[in-house]
């Protein structure tokens, strides 16, 4: 797949990896279109700080979820983790990196996650990271780095969760904006050969829906077979 | 006394007539009569086979080739025929007890069709289940309670997390749990911030802590329970959908079976099976496109055939196509061929199997008929006889595997359920298998209590004549073979009584009969005659007796050349040419035997030689003892008999058994005691009694006929003959070549009554007759017999005396 040349520009992806199966999901597809767009890959962990920190508190405050027994954080121990867990992070993102052939680069932090992994990606096109991290099980929310990426976040966020895939279809929302249009070129780049992208045009009538059509199939240049239009009635 | 006159040729054969057929050939004669002359074994097997009670089996007893076979097998096709076709019998899988298959029994063709429908079920299966699940009314009940569950679990902890919250308390997730934590601006407090705060605060974030922890651990012991229920859910929601999903392939099947009460029930049983492990029938694409293609396509495999073989019918019996009751003939009957057998499959090393793998035997097949068994095959088999009764005993089959039961193997075993046993079991034995059975098997006589007695002759007359003219017609039509005219079945009628050994008598041994009819057959075909005569017969028999020839002609040769010294011209006195007969191979001939004897003085004792060297057999022993007698009866009574006599069969090197030389030796023993020479040019058979009576014997034909060949070799010349017992006159069916001798009169045969007509006709002297007072005529041998005892007896007399004197002598000289 060649690169657009008036797609969006994006040349350095974050993707942050913690290890979970939603943070797995998030590697897979920041590597998709790192391969699709050539861009640069960029891993990072960040060690909890208040992990650690719960850990060098006098009291014994952890409950054991598979007993529900009360047990002291070793602060060893959780230093033990959290290093085992970044080298887990760190062979994930090389194997997926060496797979596809990608240029990656792989940075540990350590301090509040949403915080650092925020400051870390500031220099970035975009960001990618798991729906909802390690906190606390069966969330069927957003997870607070989530949120707080999409609400305090300079960048092009992109929220991953486990069982979904970048291949397609994919939805583009097209209001004539520049914004939209870089987004329908993006998805196209994105988009597998054969896979349908269904572009949902924003008009309220049908004339300023045909015109929007047409500006959307302008955008594309050559015919695209790919594409599917659709209108809200 | 009157000497017997030499037998005309019509008393040495009873011809058949073939003017008094009423057909031509054989090709006029239906092929129906396929036995005659067994009437007592056919009313036997119809009593047997009609009598519907326990332990009436039948034990079929008679030589082999008598037709047993056929008469049995011709009796029970006809008769089943009429009779109901039996249920099918099934093995089928037991849900609740897996090692112990299931019998079905239905009616004739029901099980292979249900066997069929399971297949087609399992099949629809594999579609139906699949498509009930990818429903989206089901995608939709599972996503709720999996989400219910969800909510139940995030909502407890986020009430949690809310209420820490409130009290600066963050719940935050460890590597192996969840720990609780006092933030400021969301950062946990550090080890110093804390220590640093005033003692009451961190007591209150302690107690608050501890009262969260309470609360989380409340929760988490909730968790589990949840996580049940919602099981308990999964399991309720996929049931019913695969009950639903399925009723209607089940209830078309079982709708088929409406009358058939345990396959309802056995329908049943599989719905509720197939329910609870409907995940069987799940299949997804994915899964296998995730495997290399051989391990997918095996694994499919394995699991389809796996989820096939549950709920598959092993129809072991199926009688769709059997017509009337069932009539099997097991030619081995080993134990797994008459109970059946359950097969092994090795797989990964080790031996398996199931339900599927039961084989039926014999006894199962012919369950609801007819077993027809060889005794003896039985009797050779391991454990196949005790199976077999056990099994009518118990009137059901048991299928046993043999080297489970001596531990020759330890793998997974089966107990299928045993199938009830309504049979007619049919033994076919020689009659010492019979005798025996009945004197060292006690089970025998309660499981056998009808014996169906084959005859090895029947009664020779016109009637019996056309009996044997149709069995001989049916044979050859059976056999394919050229039809006989009608001469030539008077032929094979004479062979028949010949080979009874009895002129007025049939022989009932057909397989003698059809190798005879086949032979001719043979000759008529190298003729190119579409008829098989008179001339082919006769050929075929003296083909056989040229085939068989090679011992008899040597044992002739060898007399011819003076190698065993038979004299047939001089008269010699103390020895005669007795008859014997052999029979290596089955094919019996005679040939004559010198038989001497000498006598010395002694004690009245008759020394057998042949006893003293223990090449004679008990019979034989006893002939020579009642030589013994008779001499002692007729010339012991007024003197003491001062004889000690030595009997032998000159040059035999095999032993000799049987009693029917007795009279030869007793000819030979007045010869020697009258010292009157025995005329050599005639033998002698027949045994004798004490009386001096000549008692009938066996071979008569065989005998004459050996003694003729040798004579016929040497020269007939008028004077040569044979002397048997005049009880055997009914037996002689010679050959025409004898006939023809005798015609000419050149041969002769003398039946003989007492011993004394035989020395008559031996010595050419005669016997003699006591007067009143015990006189015999003087000049006759039986007076010279007693001159020579009495001279015998006083120079024994005088020897006594004699030797008495010199012992006194002895004794006064010490």
């Amino acid at each position: 797949m060649n690169t657009p040349s008036r797609s969006l520009s994006i040349r350095r992806i974050v993707v942050a990896l913690d290890c979970s199966p939603h943070s797995r999901a998030s590697l897979d597809a920041a590597a998709a279109i790192a391969k699709a767009i050539n861009a640069e890959l960029s891993g990072i962990y960040v060690e909890d700080i208040n992990l650690l920190r719960i850990a060098d508190l006098p009291c014994d405050w952890q409950t054991e979820s598979s007993s529900a027994k009360e047990r002291q954080l070793d602060p060893l121990q959780v230093e033990r983790s959290l290093r085992m867990q970044a080298k887990e992070a760190s062979r994930m993102l090389g194997k997926a990196a060496m797979e596809l052939n990608l240029t990656h680069t792989f940075r540990t932090l350590r301090g509040l996650v949403s915080a650092e992994l925020l400051n870390a990606a500031l220099d970035s096109d975009l960001l990618v990271l798991g729906r909802a991290g390690k906190t606390p099980v069966c969330r069927r929310t957003l997870g607070t780095t989530a949120k707080k990426a999409i609400t305090e976040g300079q960048m092009n966020v992109l929220l991953m969760r486990k069982g979904f895939s970048l291949a397609g279809p994919l939805l583009v929302l097209f209001d004539g904006s520049e914004g939209s249009e870089t987004a329908l070129r993006t998805a196209q780049a994105l988009s597998a050969e054969r896979s349908v992208i269904h572009v949902l045009l924003l008009a309220n009538s049908p004339s300023s829906a045909a015109v929007l059509r047409k500006k959307a199939e302008a955008v594309t240049e050559v015919p695209d077979k790919r594409l599917e239009f659709h209108e809200i009635p | 006394m009157s000497l017997p006159s030499p037998l005309t040729s019509k008393q040495i054969i009873n011809r058949c007539d073939p003017s008094s057929f009423s057909f031509r050939t054989t090709e006029e004669l239906g092929a129906t009569t396929t036995i005659a002359g067994q009437e007592r074994a056919v009313q036997a097997i119809e009593f047997s086979i009609g009598m519907k009670r326990d332990g009436f089996n039948l034990f079929a007893l008679g030589p082999s080739g008598t037709g047993k076979q056929t008469a049995i097998e011709d009796y029970l096709h006809k008769r089943s025929a009429g009779e109901a076709v039996p249920d099918d019998w099934c093995y089928v899988y037991n849900f609740e007890k897996p090692r112990q298959p299931l019998g079905l029994s239905m009616p004739p063709g029901r099980g292979c069709e249900l066997a069929k429908d399971m297949d087609k079920l399992v099949e629809g299966l594999f579609s139906v289940i699949p498509a009930a699940f990818s429903s989206e009314e089901y995608q939709e009940q599972e996503k709720a309670i999996k989400e219910e569950l969800q909510g139940r679990q995030s909502s407890a902890l986020e009430e949690i997390e809310k209420k820490a919250a409130d009290h600066d308390i963050a719940v935050i997730r460890t590597p192996s749990g969840f720990a609780f934590a006092p933030v400021r601006k969301g950062e946990v407090l550090k080890s110093e911030e804390f220590m640093r705060l005033k003692p009451e605060e961190r007591e209150k974030i302690e107690r608050e802590i501890a009262g969260l922890k309470e609360s989380m651990q409340a929760m988490m012991m909730q968790i589990p329970k949840w996580q049940r229920e919602s099981q308990e859910k999964f399991k309720e929601l996929n049931q019913q959908v695969a009950g639903f999903a399925i009723k209607p392939l089940l209830g078309e099947i079982a709708s088929r079976y409406n009358a058939l009460e345990p396959v309802q029930t056995y329908l049943e049983r599989v719905e509720q099976d197939i329910i609870d492990n409907f995940e069987q029938f799940l299949q997804k694409d994915d899964e296998m496109q995730e495997m290399l293609p051989f391990q997918a396509s095996s694994a499919f495999r394995g699991r389809k055939s796996h989820a096939f073989h549950r709920y598959r019918i092993n129809v072991l019996v199926d009688n769709s196509s059997t017509e009337g009751a069932p009539v099997i003939f097991e030619d081995k009957p080993s134990c797994q061929n008459l109970l059946g057998d359950i097969e092994h499959m090795s797989q990964m090393g080790t031996l398996v199997t199931d339900f599927t793998l039961i084989k039926a035997g014999a006894l199962h097949k012919a369950n609801g008929g007819y077993l027809v068994l060889d005794a003896r095959r039985l009797l050779m088999e391991p454990l196949a006889w005790e199976a077999l009764k056990k099994a009518i005993r118990t009137r059901q089959i048991r299928i046993e595997s043999l080297a489970q039961l001596y531990s020759l193997v330890s793998t997974i075993s089966l107990e299928p359920e045993p199938q009830p046993l309504d049979i007619k079991v049919v033994l076919l034995g020689e009659r010492q298998l019979y005798y025996l059975l009945s004197a060292y098997d006690p089970d025998f006589g309660e499981l056998f209590k009808v014996a169906a007695d084959f005859d090895d002759d029947m009664q020779r007359d016109e009637t019996s004549h056309m009996a044997y003219a149709s069995m001989i017609a049916a044979m050859v039509s059976g056999a394919g073979l050229r039809h006989l005219d009608a001469a030539a079945v008077a032929r094979v009628i004479e062979f028949g009584s010949r080979s009874a050994g009895d002129a007025t008598r049939l022989s009932t041994h057909l397989q003698n009969l059809s190798d005879l009819l086949h032979e001719a057959d043979f000759l008529a075909g190298e003729n190119n005659t579409g008829i098989v005569s008179r001339s082919h017969i006769d050929r075929a028999l003296e083909a056989r007796r040229m085939r068989a020839g090679r011992i008899p002609e040597k044992i002739r040769k060898a007399m011819i050349d003076n190698t065993i010294l038979i004299d047939t011209d001089a008269e010699v006195t103390g020895q005669i040419n007795g008859l014997a007969v052999s029979s290596p191979g089955g094919h019996m001939f005679g040939h004559p035997s010198r038989i001497t004897a000498r006598i010395k003085m002694g004690k009245g004792e008759v020394v057998d030689i042949e006893r003293e060297v223990e090449m004679g057999g008990p019979i034989h022993s006893k002939g020579v003892m009642i030589l013994s007698g008779f001499l002692g009866g007729r010339f012991g009574i007024d003197r003491p008999l001062s004889l000690s006599a030595t009997l032998v069969f000159e040059q035999s090197y095999s032993g000799v058994e049987g009693d029917s030389a007795s009279s030869a030796e007793l000819y030979a023993l007045l010869s020697a005691l009258s010292g009157l020479p025995l005329r050599q040019w005639l033998a002698v058979t027949g045994s004798v009694n004490q009386h001096g009576e000549v008692q009938a014997i066996g071979g008569v034909n065989e005998k004459i006929e050996g003694f003729f060949d040798l004579c016929s070799q040497r020269g007939l010349n008028g004077r040569q003959g044979v002397l048997i017992p005049a009880a055997n006159v009914r037996n002689l069916m010679l050959r025409d070549e004898v006939i023809d001798a005798i015609d000419k009169d050149q041969f002769h045969i003398y039946p003989v009554t007492h011993i004394d007509e035989g020395i008559e006709l031996l010595t050419g002297v005669e016997a003699g007759k006591p007067d009143e007072n015990g006189n015999w005529s003087p000049g006759s041998v039986n007076a010279r017999i007693v001159k020579q005892l009495e001279n015998m007896a006083e120079k024994q007399k005088e020897f006594r005396e004699s030797a008495g004197n010199g012992n006194d002598q002895t004794q006064q000289d010490t």
